[in-house]
């Protein structure tokens, strides 16, 4: 089990240096990735709500730029929520996609209360939509994400087990704001 | 090819648009055949879903189109509230009727109340894709910036 921010700011650091743009979920992911914004500049595209849209816009994202990379950033929550992105995006996406699933099994933005029954194997169900997916528990491990991470012809996942940890400050950013710095960043 | 689903791939096509995304809507088998031939239809399992991979798409300004039968606008409602409207994305939604007058009577009240809540919500346009004049008129309305239409073949 990895602290949230830590976990986070790992992940961060590891994508920054390979040109890749992200998409994050509403609530305390994004607003951890924003306050680590010097990490990846304007590289990410802050969702505010939207749960459960993260993984197919992002697959919107790259059919639209098959030339650049992209990672959705989700919680498992809001996966959860969008199970069936997951078959679209093994029908329609090509190598330029990842996923990062940030699994604390809560929706911790709303209280914590529990996403997941005790036993769920929320890694089992995703490996059977799409088979190279990845469960790190440890943050020696987090290295997979870089050593893996647009190897393949077909997207990966990666499930990083999380505990839970203090929000990060909101994000002053207005919905548009957010969208035209990301749009900036992808055209530049 | 019925007449109606030709005027509707005419429409698609003269918009310029790259891509359809849909939850199949009964009615015109033959649209999804024709864009399917061409590599340029995803079939999204649900219908928020459909808008989230449309908004995605049309980031760049490339053109896509969402098209769903009347059952699911439900489904995509927060998405249009949280991520379409709230970021400013653009890309029209063909919302294909099937009518109060339906063979399956489920979708008598379905077609009824759509039609009730998206007036209450947005400017629709109804297009009679029966009428040659239907693609004309489609086109007209993506120049305006027109996000909803509502598709009637019968």
């Amino acid at each position: 089990m990895i602290e949230r921010k830590i976990a986070i700011e790992n992940i961060l650091t590891k994508l920054s240096n390979k040109e890749t743009y992200l998409v994050s979920a509403l609530g305390r992911i994004s607003r951890d990735i924003y306050s680590m914004k010097n990490i990846i500049n304007d590289h990410c595209f802050y969702c505010l709500g939207s749960m459960g849209n993260v993984i197919p816009f992002t697959l919107g994202l790259s059919l639209s730029y098959p030339n650049k990379k992209f990672v959705a950033i989700e919680g498992d929550g809001s996966l959860l929520m969008c199970l069936g992105a997951l078959v679209t995006l093994k029908r329609y996406s090509g190598s330029n996609i990842s996923i990062i699933i940030i699994d604390n099994k809560s929706f911790e933005s709303t209280g914590g209360q529990s996403s997941q029954p005790k036993d769920f194997e929320l890694t089992s169900v995703v490996k059977s939509i799409i088979p190279e997916t990845y469960e790190i528990s440890t943050l020696q491990e987090i290295h997979l994400i870089e050593k893996n991470i647009f190897q393949t012809v077909t997207p990966s996942i990666y499930i990083i087990k999380c505990s839970l940890q203090s929000p990060s400050p909101r994000i002053d950013l207005s919905p548009t704001q957010i969208k035209n710095n990301f749009l900036n960043s992808l055209n530049k | 090819m019925k007449e109606y689903e030709s005027n509707i791939i005419n429409a698609i096509e003269i918009s310029k648009m790259e891509i359809i995304i849909s939850v199949p809507t009964s009615g015109i088998d033959n649209v999804y055949k024709y864009f399917e031939s061409k590599e340029r239809c995803i079939y999204s399992t649900r219908e928020d879903e459909a808008m989230a991979i449309a908004a995605g798409f049309s980031i760049s300004k490339k053109k896509c189109i969402v098209i769903i039968q009347q059952s699911g606008v439900g489904n995509l409602l927060n998405t249009m509230f949280t991520l379409i409207e709230s970021y400013d994305f653009y890309f029209p939604v063909l919302v294909y009727d099937r009518g109060t007058g339906d063979i399956n009577p489920i979708h008598w009240i379905s077609s009824k109340n759509t039609n009730k809540v998206l007036n209450s919500l947005y400017k629709s346009v109804k297009i009679d894709f029966r009428k040659e004049e239907s693609v004309d008129q489609f086109q007209e309305c993506i120049r305006n910036n027109i996000v909803w239409f509502l598709a009637q073949t019968n």
